[in-house]
């Protein structure tokens, strides 16, 4: 069931209905059970699962509870770490990783053939594998109290709105709102909530799904698109995957905030950053925060020599680009990430940039336009089948090819600019994602409107399923 | 209650406006859909033309004739006007026949459309080795896009609820209706249609392909890689495609029509292309004639022609389309009438 579709569209209207008809204990069940639902409708088979790695991360929680040796407390831990990789390892990575390694053993010639399941990939195990375990990392540094309450940790764990796609959750923020009573939403919560759903809406179906299949052309075909068709392509995609992605979150967001759940924010304008570091401020804010809470901070953070912190920025990014997919152009995008903060941190000042600053005309125009050249390029690694197809399309650019550009591609991806821009410009001065709610009843009637045509003109097409439900 | 009246202006206000620019865009398609090119129900534009014909063909009352039913091989490679004229006959005679059609995809259109509304007393049924291969990837993408249509869907009551709210949106809504045309303003701006748009799809009244008649056979490197690699990539004698030209035939028989199979002429090209060559063409000819003998219909075939007839391998051009239509008509002109 995905958020554009007819199901939910019935779905989330039912549960809202009868949720705020009970009280807290049967909220979080009637929540489980949705979410359940929600999740089984994509493939009931890996229920089971969420639900080893719900008993898990909550039964680690008890034990590290009562445990107060230090040694046993790790060990505990580290089980934990065992069962979620564990699982997330063998069902996403393992046809990765012995592919690679056959392919290495057969170089040197050692004739290697562990063997390759084509494991089909669990929908969202990526985003509910990092939810729970930023609540065992959590419980382990003691900066949480376990709950005992399995209901309300099974909720925080597969809370529909967020299971497959994020935006990741986080332990101390979000478990205590399901262990209390909620407030209903006021009208003005309310409208947030509708406003949010329907720009989620108007980003996947009429920017996302708009240029699918533009994008799909470029990368499909690049040895026969002119050298400007490719790189209409490449915008293209960067717009796709953003609209895609951030609508997603924001329906997410939207649909949270009518169960009375706030979730976190999970980009905030990242197309108008002026280096790549404010980018990683700014884009799938809440896996980056989790890498830099649970991975690059235990691995030493800034704290050491500059080398140890280049070192360890360049590993978290690559382990960033991996989770994406087991696949050699996710770690390659990872890397080009890696690599750009390292540079940014050792020759500029840019990393120390004040994200916050008000975005200028005179000043910013010029480094937000090179920091969003720069993303576009990593981008191609991000979306080309393998490395040397992404080779081959910067290649083809680079190559000036002659030739036309598909006047639908070049409409479709001005207007998407031309929408994005505003949406982004509006937030980003008034600080909130909501603004638009907050405008007189006929302009917000002409945005409303903006946004519905669109939608009624883009919908009905081929379906395109969300790009991070494959991570 | 002194607070409710500015609230409920608030939250209406914006709604009026967004229920009368869609009202606005509503009438504005309205008034242009007349210079829009008709959206797709079906999965190309000759289809849609085809059917659209063959509705109009049946409400005139021109049912009870010859039609001929076939992929390219046929849709190309016969001119109706030249059967007419050289069989005498006066019933009605359409080709029927959808490029690229597989025999899953050809029966489902013989039954829901040319049988019900066209309910010929002959029906020529053409075919060659390319329908039989079970492994021609671009065949089988046409059927799925053919049997994933909204007409087919529609016709088959295979729809889900969705499909239904669209069907009645695109019955009730113009903006609906032609939402996909809308989303190609460079067809809009060329007041192009999509029969034009798809220059290749040019349908004669009479139901013919034109694309390949005035093109000329140049035995290139590229069209035979485009045979090897697809169409008859892996060649294989699909039993389910033979099980669906039996079904073809037999459903013909019982709405009570004649029924002539065809193994169209092709070149000896054509032969050589396939994997094994005339061992995997000899095979086919074996599984066709044994479905025209269990069924105990009439069966033409066999024809190696030059290539003089040809546009490509397989495809005939305007002379072999003529001679073609000639050789049926002496055949079938007993029955005609």
């Amino acid at each position: 069931m995905t958020f554009n579709s007819l199901q939910y569209a019935l779905f989330l209207p039912v549960v809202v209905a009868i949720y705020w008809q009970l009280r807290r204990r049967a909220q979080n069940w009637l929540l489980l059970v949705a979410s359940y639902f929600f999740y089984g409708v994509f493939d009931w088979r890996f229920l089971g699962l969420l639900m080893i790695s719900t008993g898990t991360d909550y039964t680690v929680g008890r034990l590290l509870e009562v445990t107060e040796d230090e040694r046993r407390r790790k060990l505990v831990f580290t089980c934990s770490l065992i069962v979620n990789l564990g699982i997330l390892g063998f069902f996403k990575y393992w046809d990765f990783f012995t592919g690679e390694a056959t392919r290495l053993a057969n170089h040197l010639g050692l004739g290697l053939s562990p063997p390759v399941l084509k494991i089909l990939l669990p929908v969202g195990i990526s985003f509910y594998t990092f939810h729970g375990m930023s609540y065992t990392f959590d419980v382990y540094r003691r900066h949480l109290k376990p709950t005992h309450s399995l209901l309300s940790f099974a909720v925080f764990v597969a809370f529909f709105p967020q299971l497959v796609a994020g935006p990741i959750g986080r332990a101390q923020l979000q478990l205590p709102q399901f262990e209390r009573d909620r407030a209903r939403p006021d009208w003005d919560q309310t409208k947030r909530g509708l406003m949010l759903i329907l720009q989620g809406l108007f980003k996947k179906v009429a920017i996302a799904d708009a240029l699918a299949p533009f994008v799909t052309s470029a990368f499909g075909s690049p040895g026969t698109t002119s050298s400007l068709g490719l790189v209409v392509g490449v915008y293209a995609f960067a717009l796709q995957i953003y609209g895609d992605f951030a609508g997603y979150s924001d329906v997410a967001r939207g649909s949270a905030i009518l169960l009375g759940i706030d979730l976190p924010e999970n980009f905030n304008q990242p197309y108008l950053s002026r280096t790549i570091t404010e980018f990683w401020r700014r884009w799938h804010i809440s896996l980056s925060n989790w890498l830099r809470d649970y991975l690059y901070v235990p691995l030493g953070g800034n704290r050491g020599s500059q080398w140890a912190t280049y070192r360890n920025l360049m590993l978290t990014m690559l382990i960033g680009g991996l989770w994406h997919g087991a696949a050699l152009t996710f770690v390659v995008w990872g890397g080009i990430h890696g690599l750009l903060l390292a540079v940014e941190r050792r020759f500029s000042k840019a990393a120390k940039l004040d994200a916050n600053r008000p975005w200028n005309l005179r000043t910013d125009l010029l480094p937000t336009l090179i920091t969003f050249q720069i993303v576009c390029v990593a981008w191609v690694f991000f979306r080309a089948n393998s490395f040397s197809a992404a080779i081959h399309y910067l290649g083809d650019i680079a190559r000036l090819r002659g030739g036309s550009v598909d006047p639908n591609a070049a409409f479709t991806l001005l207007y998407a600019t031309a929408a994005m821009l505003l949406i982004d410009s509006v937030q980003r001065k008034t600080h909130d994602h909501t603004a638009f709610v907050n405008w007189s009843p006929a302009t917000r009637g002409v945005f409303y409107a903006a946004l519905v045509l669109p939608i009624v003109v883009f919908s009905g097409g081929t379906p395109v399923p969300f790009i991070y439900f494959r991570f | 209650m002194a607070a409710a009246a500015p609230r409920k202006q608030r939250t209406i206000v914006p709604l009026v406006i967004v229920a009368i620019v869609l009202l606005l865009a509503e009438g504005l398609v309205r008034a242009t859909a007349s210079r829009l090119p008709p959206p797709l129900t079906w999965s190309t534009a000759e289809i849609q033309v085809k059917d659209a014909q063959i509705n109009a063909r049946s409400r005139a009352g021109l049912t009870g004739g010859v039609v001929f039913l076939s992929s390219s091989v046929l849709d190309v490679g016969l001119d109706p006007a030249a059967f007419a004229a050289d069989s005498g006959t006066r019933l009605p005679v359409y080709n029927a026949a959808v490029s690229g059609a597989n025999l899953e995809e050809l029966r489902w259109w013989t039954d829901h459309i040319v049988i019900p509304e066209l309910r010929p007393r002959i029906a020529v049924v053409g075919v060659s080795s390319r329908e039989i291969n079970g492994n021609d990837p671009q065949q089988t993408m046409g059927a799925h896009l053919f049997f994933a249509s909204a007409a087919v869907r529609h016709l088959s009551h295979d729809e889900t609820v969705w499909e239904v709210l669209e069907r009645y949106g695109d019955d009730v809504s113009y903006l609906f209706r032609y939402r996909k045309v809308l989303r190609d303003p460079d067809q809009i701006l060329h007041h192009s249609t999509p029969v034009q748009v798809q220059k290749l799809d040019f349908t004669s009244p009479l139901g013919q392909e034109l694309a390949l008649s005035l093109q000329h056979y140049h035995n290139t490197a590229a069209v035979d890689s485009l045979f090897q690699a697809t169409f008859l990539e892996h060649f294989e004698i699909s039993p389910t495609q033979v099980a669906s030209l039996a079904g073809l035939i037999a459903d013909l028989q019982r709405s009570g029509a004649q029924v002539l199979l065809v193994d169209v002429p092709v070149t000896q090209q054509y032969i050589d292309l396939h994997p094994a060559g005339s061992i995997d063409y000899a095979a086919y000819q074996l599984a066709i004639g044994q479905v025209a003998a269990n069924a105990d219909i009439g069966f033409m075939g066999g024809q190696i022609w030059n290539t003089s007839y040809f546009a490509d391998p397989l495809h005939l051009n305007e002379t072999g389309a003529q001679r073609l239509a000639g050789q049926l008509a002496t055949r079938l002109a007993p029955g005609l009438g």
